[in-house]
């Protein structure tokens, strides 16, 4: 019942508005022009349609983290600041009103402030992501936003909610022009009496106040599904209203269903990304090296529709070093290569959490990389130095993920295992 | 029949936007959009009959909105209500000539 009351304030929004839409869609897919105006769609109807949906499609262990405090247990430590020109602007509020154009939705300053070898060492590496391909972000997603399927659900659901409203007002009207209420409201004085109209008008305002707290309970149960303020006559209302109960729970049942279907096919796009950064190291007072990095993500459901999986691929070209402590060397130069796998584990840890908000709890990555060192080799160090790596991530909160990575390389026969923690800043990104 | 004015301001004249429904007495019914392609919205003028009426405005705003509908003949505020910033609801009812 709380998914339906969400969908419900959403289907407001396009009450008189979708009557304007052509009636003879080749597709399911509506356009822009037809529905209700792009930026109340994203900002109004995609947050809620995201709440409501009950899959877990998103994934934010990989990329979509703004904050980040790296290998906290290593001698190495980082801080890392990515977020859109977007997010910045809107003060991260993902509802803000503002449509973000695709430079402001794909472009990311991306920072990072690096202590080296038990803080001997500061430098700081600037540099940006740009998205080539970014077919997850809802705010550029006509699949989620225009889809003709969806909408037709919200309308049906909008006019659940019309009719009782309309029957609603009538009943408070009817009251309002109550002859014998309001001669009883008058208690003799005639009604063309300043005392009678003061009467008549006290008890309007009455019903009028009463009015106003019905509507208020009935916000309550539209945006929260707390039914709890709404009086017994309200919500026998209701129910006389609606059409059959049994109709409500279908059209509940067969919107969330087609919500999940459409959030699939829009997390399991490709999402491509190019990542260059230049690092200085503030110690020595010189430029420490450059990363050419490009990374690719593809998700897809393997176990079922709820645990997420994605294939993650990287690519970067790297000039220096980041372990140089007592100079600047750019000698060394390699080839990072990564082929990954992203298993969403657990959507929920507690059963008493709200299961309208799809969160993933537990991630795990699974990476083979393949790097080529083919100039500035260290002592004992061999050019091919393919390793495996595993990185578990759980959620705490909102947005914030504790991870642990292990990593064992196979060209220096070493294991890393280091601590990090990722949040993101306000609301999701996304 | 009362000459009445609906009229949303968003607190930082920005880009908010709103679709508002009218539900009143005698069958009465509108819904319309807020925004800069619909100047002739806000304000929007009514004549309506006497009674009770639900306003619903669902929207979205980066400062605070207020809603205000004002009785021009008489002159007087019937109704003041605020939402926002960021995605909001106001769900709220006016009378008309009481």
């Amino acid at each position: 019942m709380k998914i339906l009351f969400n969908f419900s304030i959403v289907f407001f929004v396009s009450l008189g508005l979708y009557a304007q839409a052509p009636k003879n869609i080749a597709n399911d897919q509506a356009s822009e022009k037809d529905t209700v105006p792009y930026t109340l769609i994203q900002t109004v109807f995609v947050p809620r349609v995201q709440a409501a949906k009950t899959d877990a499609n998103s994934d934010l262990l990989s990329e979509f983290y703004q904050m980040g405090l790296s290998d906290l247990t290593g001698n190495t430590k980082g801080l890392t600041f990515v977020a859109s020109i977007y997010a910045i602007k809107s003060g991260f509020k993902s509802n803000s009103a503002s449509k973000p154009n695709y430079f402001e939705n794909n472009f990311q300053p991306d920072v990072t402030v690096g202590y080296k070898n038990n803080f001997q060492n500061l430098n700081t590496s600037f540099g940006f992501k740009f998205a080539l391909i970014n077919q997850t972000d809802s705010k550029h997603s006509k699949k989620l936003n225009y889809d003709r399927v969806l909408l037709n659900y919200w309308q049906e659901l909008n006019n659940l909610d019309s009719a009782f409203r309309t029957r609603l007002n009538g009943n408070m009207n009817a009251l309002w022009n109550d002859q014998a209420k309001l001669t009883q409201a008058r208690k003799g004085y005639d009604p063309n009496s300043e005392t009678g109209k003061a009467m008549v008008k006290a008890y309007r305002n009455g019903l009028l106040q009463q009015y106003k707290n019905d509507l208020k309970a009935l916000t309550a149960l539209e945006l929260n599904g707390d039914a709890s303020q709404l009086s017994p006559e309200l919500l026998a209302l209701y129910y006389s209203t609606t059409p059959n109960s049994g109709r409500l729970q279908t059209v509940e049942k067969q919107a969330k269903a087609h919500l999940d279907s459409v959030s699939k096919v829009v997390a399991n796009g490709w999402n491509v990304n190019i990542n260059p950064m230049v690092t200085y190291d503030f110690t020595h007072g010189g430029f420490q090296g450059v990363n050419l990095g490009a990374s690719s993500i593809k998700g897809w459901s393997i176990i079922d529709t709820g645990h997420t999986s994605q294939l993650v691929a990287k690519f970067n070209y790297v000039i220096g070093t980041d372990t140089i402590v007592s100079k600047i060397n750019t000698a060394r130069k390699e080839i990072t290569d990564q082929v990954g796998f992203n298993q969403v584990l657990a959507t929920s840890l507690t059963k008493s959490a709200s299961k309208s908000v799809p969160t993933p709890c537990l991630e795990a990555s699974f990476t083979g990389s393949y790097n080529y060192v083919y100039s500035g080799l260290k002592p004992k160090e061999k050019n091919a130095q393919p390793a495996l790596n595993i990185k578990l991530g759980l959620l705490i909160g909102k947005s914030t993920w504790f991870t642990l990575p292990v990593s064992y390389n196979f060209g220096l026969k070493t294991t890393t295992a280091m601590f990090s923690v990722q949040a993101n800043i306000g609301s999701a990104p996304f | 029949m009362t000459n009445i004015t609906v009229k949303l301001s968003f607190a930082d004249a920005g880009d908010g936007q709103a679709a508002v429904s009218i539900v009143g007495p005698d069958g009465f019914k509108t819904n319309y959009i807020i925004d800069d392609d619909h100047p002739e919205n806000n304000p929007k003028h009514f004549q309506l009959p006497d009674g009770l009426y639900n306003i619903k405005v669902t929207g979205n705003s980066g400062a605070a909105a207020t809603l205000s509908v004002t009785d021009d003949d008489a002159g007087s505020v019937l109704l003041n209500d605020n939402g926002g910033p960021g995605a909001f609801t106001i769900d709220d009812a006016f009378a008309v000539g009481n």
